[in-house]
C-alpha cells in the first residue's frame, strides 16, 4: 500500500507536454515522444528510469512482504505445509477477485483514481485488524495514518489523467475512461484543431482530414460498387466518417467496431457545443 | 480490406494474407483483395470527386493526390518476417 502511494506520488512530477514537444510520426498520428528521445540516454530515462520510479517502490514492497509472510507462516514445521497452501490459495483468490472487481466494475464506475484509493483503503483495514488483534498498536496506528495521508495525496481522476496526458491543470481537456481504456480530447496549440487521444497516444485530429480519413475514403472509392463497409478502429470516428462519403450517392451497409468505446464520450462535447 | 501499414512487418504480413495488394502513400496504406485489383487512377479520382461536397475540397484533393501514387505491391516472399498470433512481434516492439 505504501509503495502504491509513493508510486502514485510520482505522477505529480511528470513533465508537461506541449504541441511543440510532440514530434510527428511518419504515419497516422503523432507520437508522444519529445525531441531527442530517439537518442540512447533519453530513451533510457523514458523506458528504464521512469518505469522504475513508478513501479519500483511498489514492487520492492510487495517482494519484501512475501518474505515476511513466509517467515510468519513457517514457524511450526508440522503445520507449515498447510499454512503455505492456505497462503497461496488466498493469494491466488485475491488476485483473481481483485482483477475482476477492478476490470469489470471499479474502473468503469469509479475511475482509476478512486480505484487506487479503494485498493489503498484495504491497507487501512489491515492496519485496523493489526491494531485490534496484536499488541503493536502504535506501529499499526502509525501505518494507518501514513496510508490515510497517502490516500489523500492521490490526485483526483481528472487531475491524474490530465497530467498523464502531458497537459497542465489549466488545459481545456476532456477525458473519459471505462474498462476498455482511456481517451481524451485536448486542444492543439495555436490552432482550432483538437487532438484525439486513445490510451495515452494521439491518434487523430479534429476536424478530420488526416491519414485516417484517407483510410476511409480510398478503399470505398476504389471500385464502382463497394458493397458494404466494416470498420475496426479505436472509435474516433474519423475513418467511419470518411468511409461514409459515398453514402451520398449510394446505399451502403455499415458495420463499425470500436475497440475503445470511451472515445465517443469526449466527442460528445462537440455535439453539445453544436446544440448550444 | 484496407489498413495502415506502419511497419515492414505489417506490410509483409498483409501481403502474405492477401494475394492481391495495392499500396499507396509510399506503402503506408494498403488495400488487399482476393481478386486482382484494377488500378485506374482517372476513374478512382472521378469517384472521389463525386464526394467532394461531403469531404470538402481539401480532403478531396489530398485523396486524389494519394491515388496518383497507387501501385501493385510486390508479392510476399517466404523469407519475409511476418506478425503472427504466436509471434506478435509488432505488439512488443
Amino acid at each position: 500500500m505504501l509503495g502504491l502511494g509513493l508510486s502514485t506520488g510520482h505522477f505529480r512530477n511528470l513533465p508537461h507536454l506541449t504541441d511543440s514537444s510532440r514530434v510527428p510520426s511518419k504515419t497516422a498520428g503523432n507520437c508522444l515522444i519529445r525531441p531527442g528521445l530517439a537518442e540512447p540516454v533519453p530513451s533510457l530515462l523514458l523506458y528504464l528510469v521512469l518505469p522504475s520510479l513508478l513501479m519500483g517502490p511498489s514492487t520492492a514492497v510487495m517482494g519484501y512482504s512475501f518474505s515476511l509472510l513466509q517467515k510468519g507462516i513457517q514457524k511450526d514445521p508440522t503445520a507449515s505445509g498447510y499454512r503455505v497452501g492456505v497462503f497461496q490459495a488466498g493469494n491466488i483468490l485475491g488476485c483473481t477477485i481483485g482483477s475482476l472487481l477492478c476490470g469489470l466494475w471499479l474502473l468503469d464506475d469509479f475511475g482509476t483514481s478512486n480505484t487506487l484509493r479503494a485498493m489503498m483503503f484495504i491497507g487501512v483495514i489491515m492496519a485496523a485488524i493489526g491494531m485490534i488483534s496484536t499488541t503493536s498498536r502504535i506501529r499499526f496506528t502509525t501505518m494507518m495514518i501514513i496510508i490515510l495521508m497517502l490516500i489523500a495525496f492521490i490526485p483526483t481522476n481528472s487531475a491524474l489523467w490530465v497530467r498523464l496526458h502531458g497537459q497542465s491543470g489549466s488545459s481545456e481537456i476532456r477525458i473519459a475512461e471505462d474498462m476498455t481504456g482511456i481517451s481524451a480530447l485536448t486542444p492543439k496549440a495555436n490552432s482550432q484543431n483538437w487532438w484525439i487521444w486513445a490510451n495515452g497516444k494521439t491518434q487523430s485530429l479534429l476536424p478530420y482530414g488526416g491519414f485516417h480519413t484517407k483510410l476511409g475514403v480510398l478503399p470505398v472509392t476504389l471500385v464502382p460498387d463497394a458493397g458494404s463497409v466494416a470498420i475496426i478502429g479505436l472509435g474516433s470516428g474519423d475513418t467511419a466518417w470518411a468511409a461514409a462519403c459515398r453514402t451520398t450517392t449510394k446505399q451502403m451497409p455499415f458495420d463499425i467496431t470500436a475497440l475503445l468505446p470511451a472515445t465517443s464520450t469526449p466527442l460528445n462535447f462537440f455535439s453539445s457545443v453544436g446544440e448550444s | 480490406m484496407c489498413t495502415w501499414s506502419p511497419t515492414p512487418t505489417v506490410h509483409a504480413t498483409f501481403r502474405r494474407a492477401f494475394p492481391y495488394v495495392a499500396e499507396l502513400e509510399q506503402g503506408l496504406l494498403l488495400i488487399g483483395s482476393n481478386e486482382p485489383i484494377s488500378i485506374d487512377p482517372d476513374s478512382w479520382k472521378a469517384r472521389i470527386a463525386e464526394c467532394s461536397q461531403y469531404l470538402g475540397q481539401g480532403i478531396t484533393d489530398d485523396c486524389s493526390r494519394a491515388v496518383d501514387g497507387a501501385q501493385p505491391a510486390e508479392p510476399s516472399y517466404p523469407s519475409d518476417f511476418v506478425n503472427t498470433d504466436l509471434f506478435p512481434f509488432d505488439e512488443f516492439n
